[in-house]
């Protein structure tokens, strides 16, 4: 860690709230300077409004409106405005101690018959260090020891009648790690996109894979958590698709990379389009050129519980 | 068909292009100035940016660099009217222990340790730059500009922004009992 690092452990805040990124738009729409007034009335500015210069240094438009009820904010959502959205939901959420359990329930559905759709509950402690499965006779059944391989726990196969863990996913930071993240998101854009082989595709594409992968298998920090979502908003090629529809069957808005990857196919992360939580993650395969109709789902994982408890073993 | 903002149905009000601006760039001001002014004091302080910046923006000149930069040049001028709340802000931070991470892994508490420690000696080595060094390293620490960037936002030769930055980093790890070359 060097000292530019350790300045912005130092001085680092949270992301601002929607309250406050919208009283600026009033403000700026009343042309209103100085400290906040809650019930401030409107003055209308008298200003000049040749907007020729800011376009010409490519602002992207963005119609910050509320949307009916049900949807997203209407209009054009950028990638740029739903990561901060998502950030400031994260950064809003309690401390989760490494150790804390927390139960999961997920529904994976995939296109390959030896891994059909199931529903899976497991118990994994928020630093993944351990993980838990209970079978059908209500037996619980660890697995440990996954942080010195830096693996965490994937469910991929039945075991007595129970989805159980016989799959591990390497994740390329180790929780122990998270604390030496670079902090600005390009800092850790650069960084993520190092951490995987250039075969997988470009830096971009490749940023997109570790941070779904690091959102969906740890509970960090939230202030790490919010600044993973900032870093995803800037990875060049990323787009929103406010139509996304989850392998549970419920609407969402989803970070989505305009080109597919390397393998042909779209990830999308798919967050609540109120609460702007993780929701879940899928993969598409683009429709056929020419062909009409929606992209395919080829496999996906919807979080349909996610909640700290007091052991394994325990319900919410 | 669009929705309607509410500044489109405001006369003379805020430009379609500049609300990108905005809804681009707010959070990154805002994350700056909290970094060196404290969060509630960015709350006001990011919105005046954008509120100057509107007032300003036909005497923008898109040829001298891009608008981030510019942006972040009128949020430093701001931050430069609440100097004594930056020492301050530095000084409580110097003070106040940072709360011990709840167990974890052994690398991780060590490093934690580490940067705890240095925290008194950081706050006060911030807090004794010169105002022109502590407005170049927060640029970079904070807003993540490049030096060009910094020379826009802050109307300076591009050479000036590299000594103001390699004596404001050599201050600094002088401060934190660091030696050696600074790694750029």
């Amino acid at each position: 860690m060097n000292e530019l690092d350790m300045i912005r452990t130092l001085l680092d805040e949270e992301p601002p709230s929607a309250e406050v990124i919208g009283e600026g738009r009033q403000r700026i729409a009343a042309g209103r300077t100085g400290p906040r007034r809650r019930r401030a009335r409107p003055v209308l500015p008298a200003v000049g409004l040749a907007a020729a210069a800011l376009v010409a240094a490519g602002a992207t438009t963005l119609a910050a409106t509320a949307g009916p009820p049900g949807s997203p904010a209407g209009g054009t959502l950028t990638a740029t405005e739903l990561a901060y959205r998502a950030a400031a939901a994260a950064a809003r959420q309690p401390e989760v101690h490494p150790g804390q359990w927390v139960y999961r329930k997920y529904l994976t559905k995939t296109l390959t018959k030896e891994f059909p759709s199931r529903t899976t509950e497991f118990w994994t402690t928020a630093d993944s260090l351990k993980a838990a499965w209970v079978s059908a006779r209500g037996r619980v059944h660890f697995f440990s020891g996954l942080a010195s391989l830096g693996l965490t726990a994937v469910p991929v196969k039945k075991v007595h009648g129970t989805w159980a863990f016989f799959g591990f996913l390497r994740l390329p930071v180790k929780y122990a790690d998270l604390g030496s993240l670079p902090r600005s998101p390009k800092a850790l854009d650069r960084y993520l996109g190092r951490l995987l082989p250039s075969s997988l595709g470009p830096v971009g594409d490749r940023e997109f894979l570790i941070i779904e992968e690091m959102l969906t298998a740890y509970e960090m920090p939230p202030a790490l958590t919010a600044e993973f979502y900032r870093a995803l908003g800037g990875i060049p090629g990323i787009t929103v698709d406010t139509h996304a529809v989850d392998v549970a069957g419920r609407h969402g808005v989803a970070f989505t990379l305009k080109k597919p990857v390397a393998l042909g196919v779209t990830p999308e992360i798919i967050v609540n389009p109120r609460t702007y939580q993780l929701m879940a993650s899928e993969v598409l395969i683009p429709r056929t050129p020419g062909s009409a109709g929606p992209a395919v789902s080829a496999a996906g994982t919807a979080i349909l519980q996610k909640v700290p408890v007091s052991g394994p073993g325990i319900r919410p | 068909m669009r929705a309607r903002s509410r500044a489109d149905c405001v006369p003379g009000g805020v430009p379609a292009s500049f609300t990108g601006v905005y809804e681009q760039f707010f959070a990154d001001i805002h994350r700056y100035i909290a970094g060196r002014l404290g969060r509630d004091v960015a709350d006001d302080i990011a919105a005046d940016t954008f509120v100057i910046a509107l007032r300003k923006h036909g005497s923008f000149d898109a040829g001298r660099g891009p608008v981030r930069a510019w942006l972040f040049g009128i949020a430093t001028n701001l931050v430069a009217q609440h100097r004594r709340a930056e020492q301050r802000r530095y000084r409580a931070l110097g003070r106040v222990r940072a709360e011990e991470p709840a167990g974890g892994h052994e690398d991780r508490v060590l490093s934690w340790v580490a940067a705890a420690q240095m925290r008194p000696q950081l706050a006060r080595a911030l807090a004794r730059l010169s105002p022109e060094e502590r407005d170049v390293l927060l640029l970079v620490a904070l807003a993540d500009l490049s030096h060009e960037e910094i020379s826009q936002a802050l109307a300076i030769p591009y050479g000036t922004v590299g000594s103001r930055l390699n004596r404001a980093r050599k201050k600094v790890r002088a401060a934190l009992g660091q030696k050696g070359q600074i790694d750029e």
